[in-house]
């Protein structure tokens, strides 16, 4: 079905728009608006039924409660589309792009905004999310669950409640993507919670409150990404382990790293950090002394957030610089043995 | 491979893709066509069939595609 002029297809805020129910089928060049909204239904815009090979490209979806909604679909692309809804609560809206139990998916160009969250996988595997725009959505720019052997590369994540959540989910690749000014209570960059085998490669993480959070994950490479000016570059929770975090750039972060527990079971290597006051004697382009990027603060912190109150402070500058020079209360071996002194080209 | 062989795909592609493509229509939807709703035209289409729809706008209630 080819729209021509942009023809407009509306739901009266009664109905699911337009349900797809047939394999092979192309819908291109519609603006769909004012699906129903209930929460017990699911209505969207557009909903894929159990089909493969479905193309929904450069379509406006306007105010529907779920904007695209594919289940048990297979080799489908979702390209070009331009969703915006306008929920204000969670609960109110639907997911923009919403996947459900499907397999090689494209999700490839479209621009989603005001959702719960911009794009949703559950179950869905083997598939690419690349070079989409998700903003200002309530909950996650892109969320994951139970949804192993993805990849989302060059997306841009810009104001929403969090920028990414993984949860529960294997070998998943992160590359090139853009987050930024996720900034609230508990907003971060990237969360991840129960994933393992996954690598984070050429991001940037710019202006959000915990750039990138670590709980209950593991073997996860953190390579070649740039931190700047979050409040928290790493949050790693004690239980993490195997991560290896190497070769970024932590510049104007007010805290590097972050843990909760003593255990170091990660490691740090070739990382540039603007906080690193050590001296390259060799010129070998790496730092002579070890850097440790766990500040005694974010430990009281991570205990007493309201701690957060004296910060820069002269108490706490001093009590920083004693626990620079004779470490108690961070762990010792929590640090990067050999940090670059000049910043990644990245 | 063998002559036959070949023959037999060929053949296989044919019946699979061209000839239902050659017999596929275009069905045009919008003021003045041969259809004024997107239902009737898709009830009226047959797999492989195009519906091409025309800038108005439809308020049709829900409007469910099972053609390929």
């Amino acid at each position: 079905m080819i729209g021509i002029e942009l023809p407009v297809i509306d739901g009266d805020k009664k109905y699911e728009v337009v349900s797809i129910k047939s394999d092979s089928v192309t819908f291109r060049g519609f603006q769909v608006q004012n699906s129903g909204f209930a929460s017990l239904h699911d209505p969207g815009g557009i909903k894929v039924y159990d089909a493969h090979h479905v193309i929904i490209e450069d379509n406006v979806l306007e105010n529907n409660f779920f904007g695209i909604y594919i289940q048990y679909g297979k080799h489908c692309l979702i390209r070009n589309n331009r969703l915006k809804a306008y929920g204000l609560e969670e609960q109110q809206i639907g997911n923009g792009i919403h996947c459900w139990k499907s397999d090689s998916l494209q999700i490839i160009g479209n621009h989603i905004e005001g959702h719960r969250d911009g794009i949703y996988f559950e179950f869905v595997t083997h598939s690419i999310i690349w070079r989409n725009i998700s903003k200002k959505n309530i909950r996650y720019g892109l969320h994951f669950m139970f949804s192993n052997n993805d990849a989302y590369i060059n997306n841009i994540f810009d104001e929403n409640g969090a920028g990414v959540a993984v949860m529960f989910t294997k070998e998943v690749v992160m590359y090139s993507n853009t987050f930024m000014n996720s900034t609230g209570d508990a907003s971060y960059g990237i969360l991840l919670k129960e994933i393992s085998d996954a690598e984070i490669r050429g991001n940037r993480f710019i202006n959000n409150t915990s750039a990138l959070f670590l709980e209950g994950a593991n073997r996860i490479l953190i390579h070649k990404n740039v931190f700047q000016g979050n409040g928290y570059s790493l949050k790693i929770q004690a239980n993490c382990m195997e991560n290896k975090v190497y070769e970024n750039n932590f510049i104007n972060n007010t805290f590097d790293v972050s843990t909760n527990g003593s255990l170091v079971l990660n490691t740090f290597n070739h990382n540039y950090w603007d906080k690193y006051e050590g001296y390259d004697l060799d010129k070998d382009g790496l730092g002579d002394i070890p850097f440790h990027p766990l500040s005694l603060y974010s430990v009281i912190i991570e205990n007493n957030p309201i701690a957060m109150l004296l910060f820069r402070s002269f108490m706490v500058t001093l009590l920083e610089r004693t626990e620079k020079l004779i470490p108690s209360i961070t762990p010792e071996e929590f640090k990067d043995n050999a940090p670059v002194i000049k910043p990644y080209l990245l | 491979m063998s002559v036959n062989t070949q023959k037999y795909f060929i053949w296989l592609l044919m019946v699979h893709f061209i000839i239902p493509l050659a017999y596929s229509r275009t069905l045009h939807v919008g003021p003045n066509k041969e259809f004024n709703q997107i239902r009737s035209a898709l009830l009226s289409a047959q797999d492989y069939d195009t519906v091409f729809v025309y800038h108005s706008q439809y308020k049709e209630g829900n409007i469910v595609i099972n053609k390929k």
